[in-house]
């Protein structure tokens, strides 16, 4: 257990919220997702003694959270010729200051829960329900199919936080399960895209509402 | 009398350290321009050549136009004065002094733009609107920066900041002090108009910030500025540089050569820095200070836990 080195950590995955939020090209939303899936993976070796399993759910994060479900989307990117613009409902600096906001008060809620005295000491519970806002933030705020996707990405990268506080033997099964639904939404999610594309022009979401039977 | 040895000493060291580091940036710039570069001490040169021409005046302009260029030479070294370089502590302080800090660069700012609009050319005024937009934006950050190091060391002058309790400090909030340097390496390229933020060697009046407001200042009164500029710059290394080397050796010359060599470094790290950016968009330069304010007001949410 340390808690400064978790509390760095923590941080990134805060700032590289507010970087997505902010940034207003796709791809780089999908390389800034999968570099702070990485960064969260680093979390399992500082709370307990690591183990075979834990090296085992290291490589496997890395694996499908750092490579494959990036290179999904770049490619569904690719394929379905999406426009790299965002497209942004609410502008990117009012998105910023949202999710300043939010994380405030994720703060400020944290601090009103009866947390362990040991979890206590480090920012898992604000960070998670930070990132789970941002989230939410970013997919109410972009109007294309696509970033709604890394939206759902980071709530994944949120829970994942939580869950790597309640360490124990669940831990390793849960999170690969977790893991194979968040592959499966991915690829679903891209071959939806995929059609979207070839029916309407350039994946953009308001334009579902428009679908009849 | 030692007080005002001391004093004199003092400024003509920082005096030195500003152009020397300016000529270092303007080097690293070179050297990845695969030029060879001016001398080091080239700005000495221009400000000795600017200071024996005369200086040509504008029908509108006042006494304003005088104080611009004053106050640029004379607020660095104010305030540098509240500055403690590596082991030599500061030779003014008191209590609450990181506010006069802030504020003698609201009043600086305050008397450059006016001595640009005083003049009374368009481009001036388009120059001091930029100018006062991006640091309206980088005063908050600058000050969240000193509360935040105000709270780490509970103290509240420039010298008990980076004195005796910063080492402690750095141990039990190194992640907050790691935003802190961050952003203050951002106020250094935003206050002083590097080049993310700005290009000081641009002269095309459309994109220029901070040059376009000193185009009328001529001979002398060019040279103040140009004095006051390379000293702003070294300021803000000097403090960046007092935040990151906490530890001190105790051997006084040595932890001045290291402190010397940091500053110097500094310089490298910006000429680096102008060398692989390209300027950014006037809007995108919003979102970054923006973005560099709300980290570090991350930053006080994580020290006041």
């Amino acid at each position: 257990m340390n808690p400064s080195s978790i509390n760095t950590i923590l941080l990134f995955v805060l700032l590289i919220n507010m970087f997505i939020l902010g940034s207003n090209r796709i791809i780089t939303a999908i390389k800034a997702v999968a570099i702070q899936g990485v960064i969260l993976a680093f979390l399992a070796f500082f709370f307990k003694e690591t183990t075979d399993s834990d090296a085992f759910l290291f490589i496997i994060i890395i694996a499908v959270k750092g490579f494959i479900i990036p290179y999904l989307l770049i490619k569904v990117t690719k394929m379905a010729d999406i426009n790299q613009e965002m497209t942004p409902l609410i502008g990117y600096v009012p998105t910023m200051f949202i999710d300043a906001l939010s994380v405030f008060l994720s703060f400020f809620v944290a601090s009103k829960l009866p947390l362990l005295p040991a979890h206590q000491e480090t920012i898992i519970v604000p960070v998670f329900f930070a990132t789970l806002m941002s989230g939410m933030l970013l997919i109410i705020s972009r109007q294309k199919a696509i970033t709604q996707v890394v939206g759902y990405l980071i709530m994944e990268n949120g829970v994942f936080i939580l869950s790597s506080m309640l360490t124990g033997s669940v831990t390793l099964l849960a999170e690969i399960g977790v893991l194979l639904d968040v592959l499966a939404g991915v690829f679903i999610m891209g071959i939806m895209l995929n059609h979207i594309a070839t029916t309407f022009e350039k994946g953009d979401a308001v334009k579902l509402t428009s679908l009849r039977e | 009398m030692q007080d005002i040895i001391y004093l004199i000493f003092g400024t003509l060291f920082f005096f030195m350290l500003s152009i020397v580091n300016l000529g270092i940036i303007i080097k690293v710039k070179a050297f990845f321009g695969g030029r060879y570069g001016v001398p080091i001490f080239q700005k000495m040169y221009d400000i000795l050549k600017l200071w024996q021409k005369s200086i040509k005046l504008s029908q509108t302009t006042s006494w304003v136009f005088f104080a611009g260029p004053l106050l640029a030479t004379i607020v660095p070294v104010f305030c540098f004065l509240f500055l403690p370089f590596v082991a030599f502590p500061s030779i003014l302080s008191f209590d609450g002094d990181f506010l006069l800090f802030v504020y003698m660069f609201g009043l600086l700012r305050f008397f450059t733009t006016s001595s640009a609009l005083d003049t009374g050319s368009s481009f001036e005024g388009m120059g001091s609107a930029r100018e006062l937009t991006f640091s309206f934006l980088v005063e908050p950050i600058m000050f969240v920066c000193f509360i935040i190091l105000a709270k780490g060391t509970s103290s509240l002058s420039l010298e008990d900041f980076f004195g005796y309790n910063i080492l402690d400090a750095w141990s039990d909030y190194s992640t907050v002090f790691g935003i802190v340097v961050v952003c203050f390496f951002v106020i250094m390229l935003a206050e002083n108009s590097r080049i993310p933020f700005d290009d000081p060697a641009t002269h095309l009046e459309l994109t220029m910030t901070h040059e376009v407001m000193v185009l009328d200042h001529s001979g002398p009164l060019l040279a103040s500025i140009l004095v006051g500029s390379a000293m702003k710059l070294t300021l803000f290394a000097i403090l960046i540089v007092d935040l990151a080397i906490p530890f001190k050796t105790g051997i006084l010359p040595l932890d001045t050569t290291i402190g010397i060599f940091a500053v110097l470094g500094m310089g490298v790290v910006v000429g680096i820095t102008e060398s692989v950016m390209a300027r950014l968009r006037l809007t995108d330069i919003k979102k970054i200070l923006m973005g560099t304010l709300i980290i570090s007001l991350f930053g006080i949410i994580l020290i006041s836990r």
